[in-house]
C-alpha cells in the first residue's frame, strides 16, 4: 500500500486544477478571515474592509445579519453597521462560514451523497470545536471553528475534481462497511484529509488547521508539537457523527481514539454532553431559518 | 458507590461542569466586550467623522443651491415679462416680482390660487389650453386674450411649456405672458401717423398740381366771364338765347371761383407777416359784399358775434385768413337749411397741452376762432377727411368748390396753428381754429402829427457822420425844425467839439469808416460830459453795439433814412426825457 507521501504529485496536480477554479478566490478571502481571527490586534474594521471587497459576501452577510436568525429591529443597511449589531467575534464567524459555504454550495450534486449534509456537518464539527475551547479551556480558540468548516474540505474538493474516485470510494466505503478515508487510500491511495491538508497549506493557513484537517481522523499519528486542536477535532467529528448531525463518514467509530483525547484532554463525559446539547439546539434554529 | 449516591454524584458533577462552563464563557465575553467597545470607538468616531464630512458636502451643496436660487429669482424678477410656474391642478406655485406688481398682489397671496380667483372675468382663452399642455406635454406659444387686473382690461401675448419632473411626467407649467397694450398702443400710433402722413401728401401734391394749373385756366376762363357778358348787352331781351347764355356766365363764374380757391391753395407757403386783428378780419367780412349776398339768400340763419375786445394779434396773411373765414361760414350756412344760428367768436387761449388730433403743441397764447352751427353735424367717420380737397358731403358743384376746407387745412398749417373740429349729428359742428398770438401792434399807417409837436427851440444840435449828403440832409431837416445844427465828420472831431463846447444833443451816426464808431465816440463823450444826451442812426439794422450805446444813455435809435417826423419825433423826446 503507497503512503499518501507517494501521491505528493498527483496532490500537486489537484490543487494546481482546483486553484485554477474560482474556488481559489474563496480561498484566498477565507484565509484573510481566518488571519484576522488569529490576530489579537485586528479590529473590526479591517474585516469589514474584507467583506466590502467581495461584494457577493457582503450581500450574503447582510441578508444573514437580517434574517429572523438575528433578528434586528431595524434593516440594516451596512457592515459597519452590522458589527456593531451581531458583534465583532460573531461576524467574524459569519463571514467565514458565508465564505466556506461558498465551496459547499458550488456545483452540482451527484447521487448517494449530499454536500448539503456535508455542509450541515461542517458547521457542527466547527461549533462543537468552538464551544469546547471556550467552555473546557476558557479560551477563545481563534482555529477551532475555522477548523471545523474545513476539515472535510478535502472531500467536496475530491466531488468537484475526482467524482469518480469519490464515487468509488463511496461505494466501497459502503460495501466494506469502512470509514470513507480508509475506503479512499484503498481506492485511491489517499484521502480527503490529505486532499484538504494540501490545499489548506496551499492556502498559506495556519500550521494549527493544516494539520488539524491533514490528522483529523487520528490526531495521534500528527508530527505536529501541539496536538490539543486536532483532538478536539476528532473529538467534534467523533460526537456529530455518533448523533447523526449532518453527513455521515464513518459509521463505525473507533471509539478508542476518542475515549484517549478525552482523557489527554480531561474532558468529562458531562461536559460533552452538555456542549453536545447546545450544538444540536443552535444547528436546529439555523436549520429552522434555512441557514444551512 | 451506592446507586443514589452516584445518580446525585452525577448530577453535581454535571452542574458543576455546567457552571464552570458558563463561568468560562463569561471571562471571554467579557474580554470580548472590551475588544468590541474599542472597536465601538473606532467604528462610532470614524461615523462620527463620515457624518461631518457629509455635512459640510451637504452644506456645501446647499450653499450653492442659494446662490443658484437667488441668481434665478433675480433674473426672473428683472424680468419685465410676467412669469409663473402653475402646478397641473392649475394652481399658481410661484410667480415673478413682475407678476405681482401687474396684480398688484403680494407674491404670497398669489401662491395657491387659481386662475380664476386671480382673474375674474377674464378670458377663457388664456388659460383654458393649460390641460391640452398636461395632456399632449407639448409647448403652445403666442395664445392672445385679455385679463382684468386692477388697472384696467389688458391684452395679453403668453407662451405655455410643460415643466417636466426628472421621469419626463409634466408635473405643471411654466408660462411667460406679456403686457400687450404699450405694443398695441404704438401699433395704433405708427397706423395713425401712415394715415395722417397720406392725408397731408395727397393735399401737398393736390396743391402743387392745382397751382400749376389755376394760372393757365384763369386765363382761359376770363372767355367764359367776360364774352357772355358782351352778348348780353348785344342780344335783345326776348332773346331765346339769354338763359342759355346766362347760364354759361354763372358756371364761368362758378370755374373761376374754384381757380381763386386753388391758386390761394397754390400760393401757400409764402410767408406772410402782416400783424392782424382777428377781430377786424371778421368785421370786415362780415362787412363784404359776399357776405351780405349770401345772408339776403338765407334770412333763416342768423349770424351772433361775441369778439373779445382785447384779443391778441396775429401774424399771418389777410388773404387767406379772410378766405378761412368766408368757407367757414359759407359751409355753416349750407349746413342749416332749416332755421338756425351762427356764432362766430373770438377768444384768448393759453395752450398748455396737446389738442384733440395733435401729438405735440407749441406751448403758448393763442388767438382762437370758433364758428358753431346748429346744423346736420358731421359723422365721426368723415370727421378726418373733410379737410381733403374735393371731398364733400354736399352734391358736387351745386355749391363751393371741394376746395373750401383744404384752403381752410392749409391757411391754418401754414399760420403754425391748430384746427380743431367738434360734430354732433343733429346737433351741430364747432370749427376751432388757435393762431398763435403776437405782442406786435398792428401794421397800420398811423395819422401823422402835427408838425408843432416836436418844434424845437433853439437848442443846440451836434450831427455827427461821414457822409457828406447825410449831414446836409439832417442840417437842411433839423433845421427847419427850429434847431442850431452842427455838423462833423468823424468820432474824433466829434469828441474834440464836445470838449471845447457843451451840445444840447447828439445825433451819431453808429458806423463811421475809418475811425472810431458811434458806441466808442459816445463813450468817450461822457468822460468828458457825463450827462451828454444823444441818439443812434443808422441805415443798418439794430445790433448789440447799438444796444451797448442805448445803455450807456443814448436814446432812441433812429433807422435812416432820415425822415423829417421821425428824426424830429426822436430829437424832442430825448431833449425832453428828464436828466439822469
Amino acid at each position: 500500500m503507497k503512503t499518501p507521501q507517494d501521491h505528493t504529485e498527483e496532490l500537486r496536480q489537484l490543487i494546481e486544477q482546483v486553484n485554477a477554479t474560482s474556488i481559489s478566490s474563496i480561498g484566498s478571502v477565507v484565509t484573510r478571515i481566518i488571519a484576522v481571527i488569529n490576530d489579537p490586534d485586528a479590529t473590526a474594521k479591517e474585516l469589514v474592509e474584507i467583506i466590502l471587497t467581495d461584494p457577493p459576501l457582503a450581500a450574503n452577510v447582510l441578508r444573514l445579519v437580517n434574517s429572523a436568525y438575528c433578528a434586528p429591529k431595524n434593516k440594516i443597511a451596512d457592515i459597519q453597521q452590522a458589527v456593531i449589531f451581531i458583534g465583532f467575534e460573531a461576524l467574524k464567524e459569519l463571514a467565514l462560514n458565508q465564505k466556506v459555504c461558498e465551496i459547499f454550495k458550488r456545483g452540482v450534486n451527484i447521487n448517494g451523497y449530499s454536500r448539503e449534509k456535508l455542509w450541515k456537518h461542517s458547521v457542527a464539527v466547527a461549533l462543537f470545536c468552538k464551544m469546547i475551547y471556550r467552555k473546557e479551556f476558557a479560551q477563545r480558540g481563534e482555529n477551532a471553528y475555522a477548523l471545523g468548516l474545513l476539515h472535510d474540505l478535502g472531500i467536496i474538493i475530491r466531488d468537484q475534481f475526482q467524482n469518480e474516485m469519490l464515487l468509488k470510494a463511496l461505494q466501497a466505503a459502503a460495501q466494506n462497511n469502512l470509514p470513507l478515508n480508509d475506503a479512499e487510500r484503498e481506492t485511491c491511495g489517499y484521502d480527503h484529509a490529505h486532499i484538504g491538508m494540501a490545499l489548506a497549506k496551499n492556502w498559506c493557513l495556519p500550521e494549527e488547521i493544516v494539520f488539524g484537517i491533514g490528522y483529523h481522523h487520528d490526531p495521534r499519528e500528527s508530527q505536529n508539537g501541539d496536538t490539543t486542536l486536532s483532538q478536539v477535532l476528532h473529538i467534534a467529528n467523533y460526537c456529530c457523527q455518533k448523533n447523526n448531525i449532518g453527513y455521515c463518514d464513518a459509521p463505525l467509530q473507533d471509539a478508542a481514539v476518542f475515549t484517549q483525547c478525552c482523557q489527554v484532554l480531561k474532558i468529562e463525559p458531562h461536559a460533552i454532553d452538555l456542549v453536545m446539547g447546545e450544538v444540536e439546539q443552535k444547528i436546529a434554529a439555523m436549520e429552522a431559518e434555512g441557514l444551512l | 458507590m451506592a446507586p443514589s449516591q452516584t445518580k446525585q454524584d452525577v448530577k453535581i458533577r454535571q452542574l458543576e461542569t455546567q457552571i464552570r462552563h458558563l463561568q468560562n464563557e463569561l471571562v471571554l465575553t467579557q474580554t470580548e466586550y472590551q475588544n468590541l467597545i474599542n472597536n465601538y470607538f473606532d467604528i462610532f468616531s470614524n461615523m462620527e467623522k463620515m457624518v461631518e464630512e457629509r455635512t459640510r458636502e451637504l452644506n456645501k451643496v446647499q450653499s450653492q443651491l442659494e446662490v443658484k436660487t437667488r441668481e434665478l429669482e433675480i433674473m426672473l424678477d428683472a424680468s419685465p415679462t410676467l412669469i409663473f410656474y402653475k402646478d397641473t391642478q392649475g394652481r399658481y406655485i410661484r410667480a415673478n416680482r413682475r407678476f405681482s406688481d401687474f396684480l398688484n398682489i403680494p407674491i404670497f397671496d398669489i401662491i395657491g390660487k387659481s386662475h380664476r380667483d386671480l382673474f375674474p372675468d377674464s378670458d377663457d382663452q388664456v388659460f383654458i389650453d393649460d390641460e391640452e399642455i398636461i395632456r399632449t406635454g407639448q409647448p403652445i406659444f403666442g395664445t392672445y386674450g385679455h385679463v382684468n387686473t386692477p388697472e384696467g382690461r389688458k391684452p395679453m401675448m403668453i407662451d405655455k411649456i410643460p415643466n417636466n419632473d426628472s421621469n419626463g411626467n409634466v408635473i405643471g407649467i411654466i408660462g411667460f405672458a406679456m403686457d400687450m397694450t404699450e405694443q398695441e398702443k404704438s401699433e395704433r400710433e405708427k397706423l395713425d401717423l401712415q394715415e395722417k402722413l397720406a392725408r397731408s401728401q395727397k393735399m401737398e401734391s393736390i396743391g402743387l398740381l392745382a397751382g400749376g394749373v389755376a394760372h393757365d385756366l384763369n386765363n382761359v376762363l376770363t372767355g367764359f366771364v367776360s364774352y357772355p357778358e358782351y352778348l348780353l348787352m348785344e342780344i335783345p331781351d326776348d332773346s331765346p338765347l339769354r338763359d342759355p347764355i346766362l347760364t354759361i356766365q354763372e358756371s364761368g363764374k362758378k370755374a373761376a371761383a374754384i381757380v381763386q380757391d386753388l391758386l390761394t391753395l397754390a400760393r401757400r407757403g409764402v410767408t406772410h407777416t402782416e400783424v392782424l386783428s382777428l377781430n377786424e378780419m371778421v368785421t370786415g367780412y362780415i362787412a363784404s359784399p359776399e357776405h351780405q349776398r349770401i345772408v339776403s339768400d338765407c334770412s333763416h340763419v342768423r349770424v351772433e358775434m361775441r369778439l373779445d375786445g382785447d384779443l391778441l394779434n396775429i401774424k399771418g396773411s389777410s388773404v387767406h385768413l379772410r378766405k378761412t373765414i368766408m368757407n367757414l361760414v359759407l359751409n355753416a350756412f349750407e349746413a342749416q337749411p332749416e332755421e338756425g344760428r351762427i356764432l362766430i367768436r373770438t377768444f384768448n387761449r393759453y395752450v398748455d397741452k396737446a389738442l384733440k388730433g395733435y401729438d405735440h403743441v407749441m406751448e403758448g397764447d393763442y388767438a382762437v376762432l370758433e364758428i358753431v352751427d346748429q346744423g346736420v353735424g358731421i359723422p365721426a367717420e368723415d370727421l378726418n377727411r373733410i379737410f381733403e380737397p374735393f371731398y364733400t358731403r354736399k352734391v358736387m358743384g351745386r355749391s363751393g368748390t371741394g376746395l373750401g376746407m383744404a384752403v381752410v387745412w392749409g391757411t391754418v398749417q401754414d399760420h403754425d396753428g391748430y384746427i380743431d373740429v367738434e360734430s354732433t349729428v343733429g346737433q351741430g359742428s364747432v370749427f376751432r381754429l388757435y393762431f398763435p398770438a403776437t405782442r406786435e401792434t398792428l401794421s397800420r399807417v398811423e395819422a401823422p402829427l402835427p408838425i408843432q409837436a416836436y418844434m424845437g427851440k433853439g437848442e443846440r444840435i451836434l450831427v455827427v457822420d461821414d457822409v457828406k449828403e447825410q449831414r446836409e440832409i439832417a442840417t437842411s431837416l433839423l433845421g427847419r425844425l427850429n434847431y442850431l445844427v452842427e455838423t462833423v465828420e468823424s468820432g474824433m472831431e466829434a469828441v474834440e467839439y464836445i470838449k471845447r463846447q457843451p451840445s444840447d444833443l447828439v445825433i451819431l451816426d453808429m458806423i463811421m469808416d475809418p475811425g472810431i464808431d458811434g458806441l466808442e465816440t459816445y463813450r468817450r463823450m461822457l468822460a468828458i460830459r457825463p450827462n451828454q444826451r444823444a441818439i443812434i442812426a443808422s441805415g443798418y439794422s439794430e445790433n448789440h453795439r447799438v444796444r451797448e450805446a442805448q445803455r450807456l444813455g443814448a436814446g432812441t435809435y433812429v433807422r435812416k433814412p432820415y425822415m423829417l417826423e421821425k428824426i424830429g419825433i426822436a430829437v424832442r423826446r430825448e431833449l425832453d426825457r428828464p436828466a439822469a
